[in-house]
């Protein structure tokens, strides 16, 4: 992996700009999820002594980021976070509860998103990836062409479909059904999804044999499919 | 287009009524119905791909 140049200062704007981006996050991630259980009551030293230091971590790791990028990147991630590991394993020894309310642990968890953004490689701004010295040259990928109406149709529908899933996983009130209900959704979207993507990229001219051959492939699962839809009926039929 | 791509696209359509249609009834606390749906949309999920690429999808 190649790690972007860091600005050696931060008193200038890309500077602040790289180093904010690391530090920022993490001291709202820090603040929200590590430092609220760690200054509570009830807690330890040591677990005080671990969220400091998990902080202080971070700072150091942000500061040699400029420096030393590998020991920047060991001590504001590695550091950091376990440290805040250890200061919520700690915490809970003491008894403390680590999310009291909801809302906050869920603005922290998304502070700990864009923490983790933060610290990822980005292409430089004004930067091409095919002017490095080390790409190796040959004829650039031409696309092999539009996608048609029926990939856009296959798309749409698993899109949507997918979406509806996630909509639907709502009506549930039942407690647990409904953590069923939303993992249901979840695979069955995402499965969708990945299906409607293959039967809308599925159009290169390639030999794929008859229709015959095709149906008779899949025979097994359309048989399978029919005798649960026939169950249906009769069980329609026997119901009424 | 082919009669069976034809028909790949519409077994998604039905997967994704059936998903739909065992997630709705799963909300009406019809459990035994919503699993039936749900069987109905992964079946008709597998016949839409096993439809379009028979072989297995290896390349």
């Amino acid at each position: 992996m190649t790690e972007q140049a860091a600005p050696r200062t931060i008193l200038s704007l890309p500077g602040f700009a790289f180093r904010g981006s690391r530090l920022f996050p993490g001291v709202y991630a820090w603040a929200t999820t590590v430092a609220s259980p760690a200054f509570a009551r009830d807690a330890s030293v040591l677990t005080r002594l671990a969220a400091v230091a998990a902080l202080l971590g971070l700072f150091a790791g942000v500061y040699w980021l400029g420096r030393v990028p590998r020991l920047g990147r060991v001590l504001g991630i590695h550091g950091f976070i376990g440290l805040a590991m250890a200061t919520w394993v700690s915490a809970r020894h003491d008894g403390i509860q680590l999310a009291p309310e909801p809302l906050v642990a869920a603005f922290g968890a998304l502070g700990w998103m864009i923490y983790a953004f933060g610290w990822g490689e980005l292409r430089g701004p004004l930067t091409v990836p095919e002017d490095d010295p080390r790409v190796i040259p040959g004829a650039p990928l031409a696309s092999r062409g539009a996608l048609g109406r029926r990939a856009t149709l296959a798309f749409s529908l698993g899109l949507v479909g997918a979406l509806s899933f996630v909509v639907l996983a709502f009506r549930v009130a039942r407690p647990t059904h409904a953590i069923l209900a939303h993992a249901v959704a979840l695979a069955a979207g995402l499965w969708v999804l990945g299906a409607a993507t293959r039967v809308a990229l599925e159009r290169a001219p390639r030999p794929r044999g008859s229709n015959a051959d095709r149906v008779a492939a899949a025979s097994g699962t359309l048989s399978a499919l029919l005798i649960v839809l026939g169950l249906g009926m009769l069980w329609l039929l026997i119901g009424n | 287009m082919r009669v069976a791509d034809v028909v790949s696209v519409v077994l998604l359509a039905g997967a994704v009524a059936a998903f739909a249609a065992g997630l709705y009834v799963l909300g009406e606390q019809r459990d035994v119905l919503a699993l039936y749906w749900l069987v109905v949309g992964a079946l008709a999920l597998r016949a839409s791909t096993i439809l379009l690429r028979p072989r297995g999808g290896s390349r």
